[in-house]
């Protein structure tokens, strides 16, 4: 692979590892990373992160171009992407410290992608709607398998579970459905989508690191149009089942509107997000496709976890 | 096949070189493949090159139809003229096509607003279109949706004794002999039912240009916030609930077919263009008829597709098995009224 020629790195030297080429300057290092993403996802995750660093926010792993522009390179059947790298520890989200942290580069990656149009001929991820339309489906299958329930004859252990639990999982998912689908949601949706809003769409345990004392967001790819109550409710739900604190939702949306104001319906909006119980409807409904009662243990686990995230009375 | 593999197949057909591109009186400087077309940064801004495989009487009545239509509802694709006037070449083989690019977004129906925005430009499209002179077209369907609703559900009986026939039946002919029996009484009774309904009277009066394949991805959310309708090849004359049911459907089925996103479509497009109670019977005539599953039937047992095997099973199965959940919507449907 001629690294050198296509992006002109003055590289001192190129070592192989397992999974990428690592390439040290005196002061800098850089990674050839392969990607399993097609072109166009790659190219919209560059035309982002190109558009929020000219927003000055530079708190997000960069992808660099060839010498003749070119944003990944093809070897085989494998494509690479040119990235300085990113020395440092995954920043832990089970402390309300480095979640109030995390939210306030939220609050800063949001502000600066704000905006984005994307350029001729890219194609943007777009998730608009997407989470209504998703929790809907979940229950609306999972409806139909209470009623399943109610008319079965004999359970499995599974079935048995499922049915002691499956009235409070409705409830729980009735009442954040309410707020999905009132007038105020629909007027959020139209705002964002006027305001061109951007997500990472992607927040996890390896959302970022910290990289010389710097957070370093480190998912890339899935980059694109949504409403910011989406990330922000997903950092709100995982950060309170790594703590097992409720509390972490105030900490989080004031750390995050010391930099972004949150108006009081996105704050409702992210209560029903957080509060619906996805893991666990998702559960059932794959139950319901492969009837495979090994699923029980992992069923269990998603109770027990969201049983901490109905946050719909929190103030 | 993998589909990008079938996609890079169709694009090696094409042969671009500057003498096409002089046929249309533009500097091409680059060329970059995206699914069956490709995307041209020219000389006039971004272009899409297509090559079409329809006949020229087509493409001129889809051209010309279009050009109508843009009077009043301006959203739609626009074509390059080439040197010699005409809306294409023809070259080496092929025919092309040369189309503005349209910047913007592939409209989303899971998002309730992209949906409203859409069913309230397509009811703008419709009434565009009614002016047009139907009568010179070879898809004209007006008038002919019962007797074709026939013909199909005789064609589907035929594939049904095929699959019969076959001494080791595969997975396809397995699922199709235990879903075909109530597929072509669905076929039957839509026929029946736009018998009973004003669908002959409304056909006098009320044609229009359809659009006929309201996939998503052929409405796009432009930079400007306007709905556009691109890729018409499909398109016919016929009554605009032809369009309003491929809409629903589309957008209905892989939500678990709810009612939700139906009523959205059907009273947005009334924001625009209402339809009467006579009418929304005869919507539901072209609802009930099992399109999915007569597209895919129909795709395997006359080869109109090069897909594998399993490719088709898959397909098979899954539309197949959305039956009880497409039930319940049209009794809903109906219900609603």
């Amino acid at each position: 692979m001629e690294l050198k020629k296509q992006y002109n790195t003055d590289t001192n030297n190129i070592s192989e590892t397992d999974k990428e080429y690592i390439s040290k300057l005196s002061h800098k290092n850089f990674n050839f990373i392969p990607v399993k993403y097609k072109e166009w996802e790659i190219t919209a995750a560059f035309s982002i992160i190109d558009y929020i660093y000219g927003n000055g926010f530079n708190n997000i792993q960069p992808i660099i171009k060839t010498n003749e522009g070119r944003i990944f390179i093809t070897d085989g059947d494998s494509r690479y992407i040119l990235t300085e790298e990113v020395e440092g520890d995954k920043l832990q989200l089970n402390c309300s410290e480095n979640l109030a942290c995390c939210a306030e580069i939220l609050a800063e990656f949001h502000n600066a992608a704000e905006g984005f149009v994307q350029p001729p001929g890219v194609k943007i991820k777009t998730n608009w709607g997407k989470s209504i339309d998703k929790y809907r489906n979940l229950f609306n299958e999972t409806r139909k398998f209470k009623t399943y329930l109610d008319n079965a004859g004999t359970l499995n252990d599974f079935e048995k579970y499922s049915r002691e639990q499956i009235d409070e999982i409705l409830r729980r998912g009735k009442e954040s459905l309410k707020i999905m689908k009132s007038i105020n949601y629909l007027k959020r949706l139209e705002e964002s989508m006027r305001k061109k809003e951007i997500c990472i769409n992607d927040i996890s345990v390896n959302l970022a690191k910290i990289s010389k004392g710097k957070i370093v967001i480190t998912k890339l790819f899935n980059l694109g149009y949504n409403m910011v109550e989406d990330d922000i409710a997903d950092l709100v739900k995982l950060g309170i089942e790594e703590t097992g604190d409720k509390d972490i939702y105030n900490y989080v949306l004031d750390s995050y509107s010391k930099i972004r104001h949150i108006e009081r319906v996105s704050k409702e909006i992210i209560k029903a997000y957080v509060s619906f119980p996805c893991s666990s409807m998702k559960t059932i409904v794959k139950y319901t496709k492969d009837k495979d009662i090994n699923k029980l243990q992992k069923f269990m686990k998603y109770i027990e976890r969201e049983s901490m995230t109905d946050i719909m009375e929190v103030k | 096949m993998e589909y990008r593999y079938r996609d890079k197949v169709y694009l090696s057909s094409y042969m671009l070189d500057t003498r096409l591109f002089d046929m249309f009186d533009i500097i091409v400087e680059e060329a970059t493949p995206i699914r069956s077309i490709y995307i041209l940064k020219t000389d006039d801004g971004l272009k899409i090159l297509k090559k079409v495989d329809y006949s020229e009487d087509e493409l001129t009545f889809i051209y010309n139809s279009l050009n109508e239509i843009r009077k009043t509802y301006p959203y739609v694709i626009n074509y390059k003229k080439s040197i010699s006037g005409k809306p294409f070449v023809e070259y080496e083989g092929g025919r092309y096509v040369i189309i503005d690019l349209i910047e913007g977004r592939e409209c989303m129906y899971e998002n309730p607003l992209d949906l409203k925005n859409a069913a309230i430009a397509l009811a703008k499209l419709h009434k565009a279109g009614e002016k047009l002179n139907v009568n010179y077209y070879p898809k004209n369907k007006l008038g002919i949706i019962i007797e074709e609703f026939r013909k199909r559900a005789e064609i589907m009986q035929k594939f049904r004794e095929i699959a019969l026939m076959h001494r080791n039946k595969n997975d396809f002919d397995k699922i199709y002999l235990e879903y075909s029996d109530y597929y072509i009484m669905n076929i039957i009774d839509a026929a029946v039912h736009l018998e009973k309904s004003k669908y002959k009277e409304f056909c006098k009066e009320k044609g229009t240009l359809c659009h006929h394949d309201l996939a998503h991805h052929n409405i796009l959310i432009g930079n400007d916030e306007n709905v556009y309708f691109v890729d018409f090849d499909y398109s016919i004359i016929d009554l605009p609930y032809h369009d309003i049911s491929n809409m629903i459907t589309k957008a209905v089925k892989y939500n678990g077919w709810s009612m939700d996103n139906a009523n959205i479509i059907i009273n947005s497009y009334m924001e625009e263009k209402k339809l009467s109670k006579d009418e929304l019977e005869v919507l539901y005539g072209y609802l009930m008829f099992p399109q999915d599953f007569y597209d895919i039937s129909t795709s395997y047992y006359m080869r109109t597709r090069d897909w594998d095997d399993a490719d088709f099973v898959n397909k098979l199965q899954r539309k197949a098995g959305y039956k009880d959940e497409r039930e319940e919507f049209l009794k809903n449907f109906k219900k609603s009224g």
